[in-house]
């Protein structure tokens, strides 16, 4: 089975009326991006205040 | 003759007694005239420290004066400096809350937006199907690809959360100087 960013992309030009399914696709996108250059800045080595910035600056998600 | 006898002995004695005063008054003045001397001299010993003093004294003036005006000017320096320093100050303070104003403005909208896209994607009937009609026939299972990305965007959302706790967490616990002996390793839940 293929990606469901890429099965939202397949399906947005024909039946996504309101945008909702490009809107989740690119929300996908942006979040598995972040979260990746997170992971990847640790493994690297940068400091964890760093990765911290970058996780709040980029994510501005709910704090838990 | 007898008479005359006396009387030139009286004006010798006379003469004597006026020569002794002359010359007692002689000393007198000698000596008037030496302490007068003395006097004059100290006087002027006195006028001219008084005139050094003055001079020193109107040199002081000069001095306590170019140090006022120098005092003026480092107090107007001064106060310049702390107007531009208040002012510089009172711009950061407001950049400062409009940052912070415009990043909660930004966060509620991010989270209004992201909670708007998974409530839309739940929306969407899990048991839609459309038909594809481009060549054979094919349905697609629009309702589970729509709850399967609203799945994924809230498991992304904790995992974001998660890395963020872990992190805090770690912060909280380990001090700054032992970091490096325990680094965060980044297993989050």
């Amino acid at each position: 089975m293929t990606d469901i960013v890429e099965r939202l992309r397949e399906l947005a030009p024909d039946y996504d009326t309101d945008g909702v399914m490009l809107e989740a696709a690119d929300e996908i996108e942006r979040l598995r991006a972040v979260i990746m250059r997170a992971k990847d800045a640790l493994l690297d080595g940068q400091s964890t205040q760093r990765v911290h910035d970058l996780l709040v600056a980029a994510l501005l998600g709910p704090k838990p | 003759m007898t008479n005359l006898i006396e009387r030139a002995d009286e004006i010798e004695r006379l003469t004597a007694e006026h020569d002794d005063y002359v010359i007692r008054a002689n000393a007198n003045v000698c000596a008037l005239n030496k302490e007068i001397g003395g006097l004059r001299a100290q006087l002027k010993r006195t006028n001219d420290a008084l005139d050094k003093e003055f001079n020193n004294g109107i040199a002081l003036c000069a001095k306590i004066e170019q140090l006022r005006a120098h005092i003026d000017t480092l107090v107007q320096e001064r106060d310049i400096e702390r107007k531009t320093y208040n002012d510089v100050t009172a711009r950061h303070l407001l950049e400062i809350e409009r940052l912070h104003e415009d990043r909660t403005r930004r966060h509620g909208a991010h989270l209004f937006a992201a909670a708007s896209i998974v409530e839309r994607l739940r929306d969407i009937p899990a048991d839609l199907c459309w038909t594809e009609d481009k060549g054979a026939h094919r349905n697609i299972p629009a309702g589970a690809i729509a709850h399967e990305a609203a799945d994924e965007i809230e498991r992304l959302r904790a995992e974001q959360a998660n890395l963020r706790a872990a992190l805090d967490h770690w912060f909280a616990l380990v001090p700054q100087a032992d970091r490096a002996q325990f680094p965060f390793t980044g297993q989050v839940s």
